[in-house]
Formats: structure tokens, C-alpha cells, sequence
């Protein structure tokens, strides 16, 4: 049975191959003129347009440049503003208050220190003050 | 993956064989000039792998005129398809599994199924006066149960019984798993001594 089936089998095999058809080479010349005529518009067409691409070539082509960039783009920022941070208000005369107040709580302030340390406080100059008079 | 095994000098098989380094780096240079639109690249390809298109196509849809569009509308599918193909792999197998699916289309569209299984007339084959009409008549009986056969299983007895080809090159070729195609080639092979084993005389 085998043996019969395989003598079928070689037979049909023959004549597959016998039947066989084969292109005619002098014709695939003119085929493939005539292929290349049928895609030239479409190459045409890729001549002129990007090709497309994925998200990550695009980006990958870009950072090259945009990272650098980018970069530079944050340092200069951030030394533009620290260069523009505004002033912190000195103090003014605290340190001198500090003084003054310590002057006038201690017990044995002579009248003079006081005087200058109010004045100090309220910025009136000690010259144009009219001269005390004792009691 | 193994080259076709030639059947005569006039008769070339369909080849799908490895490259060289050098003939891979040509091709990937002119797949990327084609992908630019360079006619004289895409032109060069043409030409390279047309004999294979047609010869393949021809296993499908038996007619020279037809095998001619299908390849050309492989070739063009293949050139719209380009930003796709992975240039780190062969490009002609997967231009000719294009050409596989594409002839499958046109042979399903067309429904190219003319031929009758055998009918009871051909059994007085043998009665024929010489051995070579004979064959001749067997050739044609054959010819016309194999046109009748599903155009996959019809493509995988001829890449097998004419190109020579393995297992593993025609699943590769029409993208099926390997036990697909044995499962063609089987039903295919049924098919054919079921419709011709009459002529032999013999039972399958």
C-alpha cells in the first residue's frame, strides 16, 4: 500500500514538474520597464515628503541639539534670577536700638547716654537741640 | 536558509537564498536610497528579484499574463510597505511572501478553480496509443487537478515537487507554521492521488 502510494506519488511529482510553468525571460525586461513606470509616482512622492517615522527617531534626531539647549537654557535662567533676586531691607538701627534699649535699662545710666540714644532712635541731631536746662 | 535545489538549466527554481555580507549591505543600501525615492535603487531591486516574483506567482495563478500583474502589484505593495521592512532582515523573502499573498488574492478573486477533479473520460487515458502521449495526457490530468486544488495547497506541492523546497523554506515563504504546511502538503498530495490513482489503475 505504501510502496503504491509512493509510486503515485513519483508519478504525480513527474508530471507536476513536466507542467511546470516558467516565466519567458526576454519578456521580464519589458516587465520590469513596465513596473518601473507603474511605482514612479510613488517614488515621486518620497522624494518630496519626510518619510514617516516614529516618535522616538524624531526625538532622538532633536535632542542632540535640544538637550544642550535646554540646559543652557535653565542655568541662564537661574542665574538671571539670582542676579534679579530683590535686595533684603537692612535693619535699620537695630542694632543701635538693641544698645540704646540695653543703655537706658541699666541702673546706672548717666542722663547723657540716654539722650543720645533717643536721639539716635528718633534721628533728631543732638547739635540742633536748644540746650537743656538743669532743674 | 537552504537555496532551492535546481530542477534543469532552462527551468530555475525559486530561490530563496542567504546573502554574503556585502550583497546585504549593497541591498540595504538600496532599500534606504528606495525608501528616498531613488528610482534607479528601486529599479535595481526590480530587476534583481522579478524572475523569482513571476516564477512564484506563476506556481499560483498558472497563467504568465497573470503572474506578471501580481507581481507588479507585489512590487508596488513592497515600495509602500518599505518604512516597514526591517533592513536587518533578507528582503527577498519578504518580498516573495508579498508575492505568495498577493497571487493567493488574485487566485481567490478570480476563483481559479477551472478545472474539474478528474473526470470518469480521463480514465480511458491509459488506453492512448504510445508513452508519450500518455504522459502528455497525464501531465494535462495533472495539471488540471492541481489548478483545482485550494491555491495554497496548490503553491506548497509545487514549491515542494518543482523548487525543492523544505518545510521550513515554504512556511517561511507563506508565513505559515511549519506544521501548516506539512498539513497542506498532506491534504494536497491526498488530494491529487484521489483524483489520478484511476489513472494508475491503482487504489490510493
Amino acid at each position: 500500500m505504501t510502496n503504491d502510494r509512493n509510486h503515485i506519488d513519483g508519478r504525480i511529482r513527474d508530471a507536476i514538474r513536466a507542467g511546470a510553468q516558467h516565466p519567458d525571460a526576454s519578456r521580464l525586461d519589458a516587465l520590469a520597464v513596465r513596473i518601473e513606470t507603474a511605482v514612479k509616482p510613488e517614488l515621486n512622492g518620497r522624494r518630496w515628503k519626510p518619510r514617516s517615522t516614529h516618535w522616538w527617531e524624531v526625538a532622538g534626531g532633536w535632542a542632540n541639539m535640544l538637550i544642550p539647549a535646554g540646559l543652557t537654557v535653565i542655568l541662564a535662567s537661574a542665574a538671571l534670577l539670582w542676579a534679579a533676586r530683590p535686595a533684603a531691607p537692612a535693619p535699620a538701627n537695630q542694632s543701635t536700638s538693641v544698645v540704646t534699649l540695653g543703655a537706658v535699662r541699666a541702673p546706672r545710666t548717666q542722663p547723657a547716654i540716654v539722650e543720645f540714644a533717643v536721639d539716635q532712635i528718633v534721628g533728631t541731631p543732638t547739635e540742633s537741640r536748644p540746650p537743656r536746662s538743669d532743674r | 536558509m537552504e537555496a532551492f535545489r535546481a530542477t534543469g538549466s532552462q527551468r530555475q527554481p525559486v530561490r530563496l537564498t542567504l546573502y554574503d555580507d556585502s550583497a546585504a549591505s549593497r541591498e540595504r543600501e538600496l532599500i534606504e536610497r528606495a525608501r528616498s525615492g531613488d528610482r534607479e535603487a528601486f529599479g535595481e531591486l526590480i530587476r534583481a528579484h522579478l524572475g523569482d516574483a513571476v516564477r512564484l506567482a506563476m506556481r499560483v495563478v498558472h497563467d504568465e499574463h497573470d503572474a506578471e500583474d501580481v507581481a507588479q502589484d507585489a512590487f508596488l505593495l513592497a515600495l509602500r510597505r518599505l518604512d516597514t521592512f526591517d533592513t536587518r532582515r533578507a528582503f527577498r523573502p519578504w518580498l516573495l511572501r508579498i508575492v505568495v499573498n498577493r497571487a493567493i488574492d488574485f487566485a481567490e478573486s478570480r476563483r481559479i478553480r477551472s478545472a474539474e477533479l478528474l473526470s470518469p473520460d480521463a480514465r480511458d487515458a491509459s488506453a492512448l496509443p504510445d508513452a508519450k502521449a500518455q504522459h502528455a495526457d497525464l501531465v494535462a490530468h495533472v495539471q488540471r487537478v492541481l489548478a483545482g486544488l485550494p491555491p495554497r495547497q496548490r503553491l506548497v506541492i509545487q514549491l515542494s515537487d518543482i523548487d525543492g523546497a523544505s518545510i521550513s523554506d515554504i512556511a517561511e515563504l507563506t508565513g505559515s507554521a511549519q506544521a501548516t504546511v506539512r498539513w497542506h502538503l498532506h491534504m494536497g498530495r491526498r488530494a491529487l492521488r484521489a483524483a489520478l490513482s484511476p489513472l494508475f489503475g491503482e487504489n490510493a
